[in-house]
């Protein structure tokens, strides 16, 4: 017998074999994935293994202890430039150099210039900038911050628009019914829990511990709004009056209120409050303002999917609506989603590469490809600089794009 | 339309409130006054610029605290010891001991600093420097730790204890009194206090309604006749964009969605998504750095929008203007071009699928006539409401775009004032554009109702329309 269902991961695999594009754009997706993981042993300052003063040691894989806090550095060695003392048996990364790191002799290095150096992986590649920054390492190291930035700004925006546009969707402004109890039993809660939250455990935000005060008013809210209606609803079982709650009206106030804000002048606006900007910061601040286009798709296709026959199987079976929704409908409603995540990807990579070009909002020390990019306006004849960020990022909103394109075809 | 107006008003002026203090200005005083009054100085000034920047109204019409606050904390100057307030009243609850407190200190300060005309010792210094510093201490055990340390001074030196020494009692003793008799339960405690007009929120927000966008922190320029210069610049950059996009588009969207799958439809639609996919500063960037520049080729000028003489034709300022212009709209066109055409293949193709396509072809209509007359204004519908979508982005500008071509236009003044800290522009301009947005995209609903008679205006939309 035929496997009826397929995993989603096996559905989403098929449609992406199905042409050469797509496939490529999945190794492309592979390969900044892998790229973007270890950055660390592709291009960094120090060997992977080496022999130094007789004795032997592997100074890269120190590294990575020593920042998990396993191991600590011997006192000879804690600002060893390694690059610069004589080693023996020494064996180094690809790109023999972290991105940071300034090398005063070889200022605007060319790709193709005569570069004397001892090794192949002391050669830069790709040119240097005019401090003497390796492009490729910061290419390399770039992946890592774009994707981070990327993906977790999606799964941000993915969770939250999921949320409120299956809410909204799927119970639109006719189908959460609630009789008069609740309702005023909610609206207790709801004013509890903005007191309780915001204002009896106020002194934590004068205290700066402002993750847990916002995090904690959050779930203080909504679970005295849901345990205000439960009340309501037992004390008066009976109470009548039963109204639909416009669920749908006020997520999609909320997406016009976001929308008609221009977004990159929003973001901007956001950005520049913060004083120490972090990628926790940026993340945080894309994945909070993106969520609309997501939240739109799953509204729109569970509107359609909560008038099919089977979801009518679902009420009449006497299953709970959070069930249903989550069990039955949401599932049904992922192909946009998807697509949607897809596009989010490469926009929310774009918006960072494009404030980190500008130079707002992005911490000091990080390289990512957008500052590359902005190094080649100081210097005219430097193409490399000019060429390489930009295609990279060109070639990863490809990539997304790709991937998109390939779950939104129909099969 | 008018909760949305409201809620991002809310928006700006949240985000307004939030912004780190921009302008402190020199403190200027006196060298040769006395201790007492300089810090007197120092204090008056601090009141007058939190008059000016108008701290010492409320934020909203209305506002919700716990009892242990007191509704006059933002008279508190300046926001470190605000801060400190309020850190002390969390852990306390009881304001009047606080306060309390804190006047006693203020003379034990004042005190302290008229000694030190008529007496000197390092003790006193000792004694006026960690007195400053309480106000802003935000922990008790700091406090305390201070206190102490002033004891020890004041006991070491008898001129300081004779005259400081009853009033640092006095402070001892409150201070003791704020901690012994907290007040936990007045955190639970709700109080409700209506304000009236005189709030920050009103006082923001009325001049910005009345059109008056007030005066940058920065220059002392009125803030409306940058905005209006800004705007001028980025209208005319992005409009001629979409001309030229709207322009090419159409025709190349009707005439692949008439030949859908010929090769030049394939080859078409390859190119568009690559065109989609190519980040517009980057492109920007390539363009300014091959095309303007001595090194490599020098055709197009590198920045601004070029100086026309008042005398000039309407003509050669034209010839300008375009000369300046053509970097940056083409850089802005590519990438509408690419989402127009897509759209217009799409509805075009939908459309002539139609049955009443079918039956002007059957009348034997000429297919000029079909496509053109019957099939195209039909596919103009969602091109309305894709240019509703857009228009933010009109609007706004691009904001990298300008930057890159030094375009002195709304984005650029927002990326200005951003780095100046001209905190006032740079949300009165969010707003602005806001605002236009929201009567744009109104102004597309109302001319699709008008192009197609179908829509219904003011009806509850129940479709499937994300």
């Amino acid at each position: 017998m035929a496997k009826l269902r397929t995993s989603i991961r096996e559905q989403l695999l098929n449609k992406i074999n199905q042409r050469a594009s797509w496939r490529w754009a999945k190794r492309g997706l592979y390969f900044l994935l892998f790229i973007g993981a270890f950055a660390n042993f592709i291009a960094n300052d120090k060997p992977y293994y080496c022999e130094y003063k007789g004795e032997w040691h592997s100074p890269l894989f120190k590294a990575i202890a020593v920042d998990l806090g396993l191991s600590k550095w011997p006192t000879d060695q804690v600002n060893l430039r390694w690059y610069e003392v004589d080693l023996e048996n020494d064996y180094w990364p690809p790109v023999a150099y972290r991105p940071e790191q300034i090398n005063i002799y070889q200022k605007f290095q060319s790709p193709f210039d005569d570069q004397k150096v001892e090794r192949w992986q002391f050669r830069h590649m790709l040119g240097t900038d005019s401090l003497g920054h390796d492009t490729l390492a910061g290419l390399i190291w770039g992946t890592r911050f774009a994707l981070i930035i990327g993906l977790a700004s999606m799964l941000i925006a993915t969770i939250i628009g999921l949320f409120l546009g299956s809410m909204a969707g799927f119970f639109g402004n006719d189908r959460w019914i609630t009789s008069r109890a609740q309702r005023i039993g909610g609206v207790i809660g709801l004013i509890l829990g903005l007191y309780g939250g915001l204002m009896v455990r106020r002194p934590l935000l004068d205290e700066g511990r402002l993750a847990f005060y916002y995090i904690g008013a959050l779930g203080l809210i909504i679970s005295l709004t849901v345990l205000g209606s439960y009340i309501g609803r037992r004390l008066f079982p009976r109470s009548g009056h039963m109204r639909a709650l416009p669920v749908d009206d006020l997520v999609m106030r909320a997406i016009e209120t976001l929308t008609a804000i221009p977004a990159l002048l929003l973001l901007l606006s956001i950005v520049a409050i913060i004083q120490r900007p972090s990628v926790l910061s940026i993340t945080l601040i894309i994945g909070l303002l993106g969520w609309t286009g997501i939240a739109r798709f799953v509204r729109g296709e569970l509107l359609r999917v909560r008038s099919l026959e089977y979801m009518q199987a679902t009420k009449v079976m006497g299953l709970p609506p959070v069930r249903a929704l989550f069990r039955h409908a949401l599932p049904n409603a992922m192909g946009p989603v998807y697509v949607a995540i897809a596009f989010g990807v490469a926009g929310a990579i774009l918006v960072e590469a494009g404030l980190s070009f500008i130079g707002i909002g992005v911490p000091a020390d990080l390289v990512t490809w957008g500052k590359l990019l902005r190094n080649a306006r100081t210097s005219a004849d430097a193409w490399w600089l000019a060429i390489f960020p930009g295609l990279m990022l060109f070639l990863t909103i490809t990539v997304f794009n790709l991937l998109g394109e390939a779950v939104s075809e129909e099969t | 339309m008018v909760p949305t107006l409201v809620l991002i008003s809310l928006l700006a002026f949240a985000l307004n409130e939030c912004t780190p203090e921009g302008i402190t200005d020199e403190n200027r005083t006196d060298p040769r006054a006395s201790a007492l009054e300089r810090y007197d100085s120092e204090r008056s000034n601090f009141k007058r610029l939190a008059e000016l920047r108008g701290e010492r109204f409320p934020i909203f019409y209305f506002g919700v605290h716990s009892a242990a606050y007191p509704d006059t904390l933002h008279y508190l100057f300046p926001a470190e010891r605000r801060l400190a307030a309020q850190a002390f009243i969390g852990r306390n609850g009881n304001w009047p001991a606080i306060q309390n407190f804190y006047s006693e200190l203020e003379q034990l300060i004042r005190q302290g600093l008229a000694l030190s005309d008529s007496h000197q010792s390092d003790a006193l210094i000792e004694v006026n420097r960690l007195l400053q510093q309480i106000p802003i201490r935000t922990e008790d055990k700091n406090i305390r730790r201070d206190l102490d340390k002033i004891q020890e001074a004041i006991t070491s030196d008898t001129a300081i204890e004779q005259s400081l020494g009853a009033q640092y009692a006095v402070v001892q003793e409150t201070f003791e009194g704020t901690t012994a008799n907290a007040q936990q339960w007045k955190h639970y405690v709700p109080m409700f206090q209506w304000n009236g007009t005189g709030n920050k929120y009103h006082r923001w927000i009325s001049p910005i309604l009345s059109g008056n966008l007030g005066v940058s922190l920065v220059t002392g320029q009125e803030v409306g006749e940058r905005v209006n210069n800004a705007l001028r610049w980025t209208l005319r950059l992005n409009l001629s964009a979409f001309f030229i996009a709207y322009l090419l588009a159409i025709p190349l969207g009707v005439y692949t969605a008439v030949y859908a799958g010929s090769g030049f439809d394939r080859r078409l639609n390859i190119f568009l998504f690559f065109l989609y996919a190519l980040p517009s500063f980057w492109v920007a960037t390539l363009l300014t750095q091959f095309l303007t520049t001595p090194e490599w080729f020098d055709i197009f000028p590198t920045m601004g929008v070029g100086d026309v003489s008042a005398q000039a034709s309407w003509w050669e300022r034209t010839q300008t203007r375009a000369y300046h212009f053509f970097l940056p709209v083409f850089c802005l066109t590519y990438g509408i071009l690419a989402i127009v055409v897509r759209q217009v293949r799409a509805a075009m193709q939908g459309i002539l699928q139609s049955d009443f396509i079918r039956t002007a072809r059957s009348k034997g209509i000429s297919e000029r006539r079909v496509i053109w007359r019957h099939a195209f204004p039909n596919a103009l519908f969602p091109l309305i409401t894709m240019f509703g979508n857009l228009l933010p982005s009109v609007v706004a500008g691009s904001i990298i775009i300008e930057l890159i071509f030094s375009i002195p236009g709304v984005g650029l003044l927002t990326f200005d004032s951003i780095l100046s800290k001209d905190w006032p522009i740079v949300y009165a301009l969010l707003l602005l554009t806001a605002i236009l947005t929201v009567f744009g995209i109104l102004l597309a609903d109302l001319l699709y109702a008008w192009v197609d008679p179908r829509v219904q205006l003011g009806q509850q939309k129940q479709s499937a329309n994300g």
